[in-house]
């Protein structure tokens, strides 16, 4: 009973701190952005810093100041959307769902219908965001060494109160030497879940994630299926969650199995994490060899974006720039030989358009 | 033809105590044939042997439709020349003139003994084993509705008729009809339905009579192969829309299933359906289930049915499919020449699809009942003892999944606290 009561005592004193602080974040953050900009969810949470500071306290630059950019963002969409003919093909979701349905439509009605299914598609193609896991910043509120003993086991307290955003939930952790500090990454999603449960997640974590399952499943190409359950499963600050999309985005590389995720939400954040790490070359090639050309723009003008200290260089005029490329691979690429020679075959053997094939068809 | 043989060689032994020489009956033989004479007639010599057993064992029309004359009778009947063919016994011969033609070319043929290999006299016994009539397994898919009757049986694969290779052909109906003559009496018949196709939107309907059964199985499977009708198909699963159709008192509301739904309906419908290439379809039939109808009546609404362009034409509008599964996609299947605008339509007109397409019909639709058990005093005891067990399979799976064995989180502490003999939940 009285560790129920300092502890609660204790949280209460901790609200009130979390709500000034929240406000005071609330109110900075109002007068930065001014104009109102798309929700994007983890791009307020992760807690962007300002550009200029482009490297975390580990060394390393973080992505999430380039990742949640607008251009940036509306590129690595662009590369989502130009096929969204897989959103809508079936898939196995282990459900019976209502018979299809036959409507009369007008052409006004089937238009709107149309721009509904695009609207869904940009819904289906969010991007999962590219982050640096998250390190645990545990408080310590108070050490009460006369609660030493009491339990066997530690006592995790939280406020289940109604619409708290979840990183805002105070979550505190009572251990068995008496300290009461606030809880760890890995106890609020336990805490959370339990409380608030997300479906597709599990409060401990499944086994396809352990290495030993995690290898036979990307030799069999399923990484779309392993990037959605990750999704699920994880937040994308998690270290976890880091870490698996690391190890699919690389195995993809690897073996250069890109098209797996054209036209699936993982092919933007595939395409950004390779460019962050400047890793990018061999995807580029695949695009040019795959006559992509607009996906290669996009993938060097997203290069262009992510290196501010880069600043001499000429926006595409179209989207299938090839110029642009050129001067891409003569100035920056580290492999100059095979890319060149991608394009210069791109070139050559460019294929007719749609057009020039029925203008000669009617020459004959 | 033996009674003839014999006569003839009596007369051509007889020759010889005459006084012809050998030496003339070499050059003269041919004139043996020529002298086949009969030297007594009698009712035995002037009638062959199976007018003579009729004569004894006769039964007339009336009294064979009586049963008379069937075991008694039969009995009677015996062949008479079993085991007695000339030069065939344990020892073969050649007897020129009785088993054997008196010439081979312009050589005569004389008395001979062939050799005959000994044979074992158990390989009789296995030979006899062997050759035992075995019965012939048919396959499951080709039997049909009940092994008593032809309906529903693959007509191909289990009987001798002759068949186009391309189509399948199935009876659908089997019935006797009669009718009264002046010469005949009752005059009986079979009449049969036959339906075949080749899975690939090709369907006929044959009807066939004949005094015999399978007689009739063949004119009809003739007729039906004459009279095929071309099906348009949705994908190559199903029909293209729902629709109602009727022949005299036989209605059906089909209705369009996704594909991997299967045939619920009717059997005669699913070996049409089958017959066409049909796969995924539901049907109901209301009022008379007569066969013929029943075919009649689908087969003529599958013919009936009207293309989504002529669906977009009819109605100025796009036809325009909404897939769940595909995340309501809007698929467009037909478009108009011209298309109507909002306010041309009036608001009386009616836009549903399926109203249209059914022509104003409506299904109706029966609740689905409870089982009878749920009325039980017992079901709610049931109710409350399940009521413990619920979410157990699916816990003992994540258990398993985690620990490799059903336990409590405490058994690391307490090793006592996991099953040790698997006892699963009930349901």
């Amino acid at each position: 009973m009285a560790l129920a009561c300092r502890t609660a005592r204790s949280i209460r004193s901790l609200n009130k701190n979390v709500f000034c602080i929240s406000r005071r974040q609330t109110n900075s953050s109002n007068a930065l952005q001014g104009p109102k900009i798309p929700f994007r969810p983890f791009s307020d949470s992760v807690g962007v810093k300002p550009a200029g500071s482009t490297a975390s306290p580990a060394g390393r630059r973080d992505p999430a100041v380039f990742f949640f950019n607008d251009e940036i963002q509306s590129c690595l969409l662009d590369l989502n959307m130009r096929e969204i003919s897989k959103v809508f093909e079936p898939r196995k979701e282990g459900k019976a769902f209502p018979e299809p349905e036959v409507k009369f439509l007008t052409q006004e009605e089937l238009d709107e219908e149309l721009a509904r299914a695009q609207e869904d598609a940009r819904y289906y193609l969010q991007l999962p965001p590219v982050l640096l896991a998250k390190e645990d910043q545990v408080k310590i509120l108070s050490k009460d060494p006369e609660l030493q003993g009491l339990e066997e086991s530690k006592i995790l307290v939280t406020d289940i109160s109604f619409g708290v955003p979840h990183h805002e939930r105070i979550i505190v952790a009572r251990d068995t030497d008496g300290t009461l500090r606030t809880a760890t990454i890995e106890e609020r999603q336990r805490v959370l879940q339990t409380y608030f449960p997300q479906e597709g997640r599990s409060v401990d974590t499944p086994q396809l994630f352990s290495p030993d399952k995690l290898k036979p499943l990307l030799e069999k190409m399923e990484y779309e299926f392993v990037l959605d359950k990750a999704c699920a499963q994880f937040e994308p600050d998690e270290r976890d969650y880091v870490s698996v999309t690391s190890i699919t985005y690389d195995h993809i590389d690897e073996n250069g199995n890109y098209d797996v995720l054209v036209g699936t939400r993982h092919y933007g954040s595939l395409a950004f994490y390779l460019i962050f790490n400047g890793r990018h070359d061999k995807f580029l090639k695949h695009c040019i060899s795959t006559c992509k050309i607009m996906d290669a723009v996009t993938i060097v003008k997203v290069f262009y974006l992510t290196r501010p200290d880069i600043t001499k260089y000429s926006n595409p005029t179209a989207p299938d720039d090839t110029s642009f490329l050129k001067e891409y691979i003569s100035l920056y690429a580290k492999d100059k030989a095979p890319l060149s020679m991608a394009l210069n075959a791109y070139l050559e053997l460019k294929l007719p358009t749609a057009e020039e094939e029925s203008s000669l068809i009617g020459n004959k | 033809m033996l009674g003839q043989l014999r006569a003839v060689v009596g007369r051509a032994t007889s020759v010889g105590p005459f006084g012809l020489t050998p030496t003339l009956i070499k050059h003269n033989l041919t004139c043996v044939q020529l002298q086949q004479t009969r030297n007594a007639v009698s009712s035995f010599n002037s009638q062959n042997i199976d007018q003579l057993w009729k004569s004894i064992t006769v039964v007339s029309k009336q009294g064979q439709r009586r049963g008379r004359g069937k075991k008694t009778n039969s009995r009677l009947i015996r062949d008479v020349y079993k085991d007695q063919v000339v030069g065939d016994g344990k020892v073969k011969m050649i007897w020129p003139g009785l088993n054997h033609s008196v010439l081979r070319g312009k050589e005569v043929v004389q008395q001979q003994r062939l050799e005959t290999p000994e044979k074992d006299p158990n390989e009789a016994v296995k030979e006899a084993k062997e050759t035992r009539l075995l019965r012939r397994k048919v396959h499951p898919l080709d039997r049909g509705f009940t092994s008593a009757t032809i309906l529903g049986r693959n007509l191909k694969n289990t009987t001798a008729l002759q068949f186009l290779e391309e189509f399948d052909y199935r009876v659908i109906d089997n019935r006797f009809v009669s009718h009264m003559t002046g010469m005949f009496g009752r005059y009986q018949r079979a009449a049969i339905v036959v339906v075949c196709g080749n899975g690939n939107g090709l369907v006929g309907l044959g009807y066939g009579k004949s005094m015999n059964k399978m007689h009739a199985v063949q004119k009809a499977s003739n007729k039906a192969v004459h009279r095929l009708l071309h099906i348009e198909r949705f994908n190559n699963h199903t029909v293209l829309h729902d629709f109602f159709t009727q022949f005299y008192a036989t209605k059906i509301f089909v209705e369009r299933k996704p594909e991997g739904y299967g045939l619920d309906c009717h059997r005669i419908i699913k070996i049409i359906c089958k017959m066409v290439g049909i796969k995924d379809i539901k049907a109901r039939v209301e009022g008379s289930t007569m066969p013929m109808n029943i075919a009649k009546a689908f087969i003529l609404g599958l013919v009936r049915q009207r293309n989504f362009d002529e669906f977009a034409e009819e109605k100025k509008l796009h036809v325009v499919e909404f897939n769940p599964k595909q995340r309501n996609f809007p698929k467009v299947l037909a478009s108009p020449s011209v298309c109507r605008t909002r306010s041309e339509i009036p608001t009386s007109e009616s836009l549903d699809f399926k109203q249209l397409s059914l022509g104003g019909r409506v299904k109706f639709e029966r609740p689905p009942r409870e089982p009878f058990f749920t009325r039980l005093v017992g079901w709610n005891i049931h109710l409350k003892n399940v009521e413990k067990r619920r979410g157990a399979k699916e816990s003992m799976y994540e258990l398993t999944a985690k620990y490799g064995e059903t336990r409590s989180f405490l058994a690391e502490k307490y090793p006592e606290a996991r099953i040790m003999n698997k006892v699963y939940p009930k349901n």
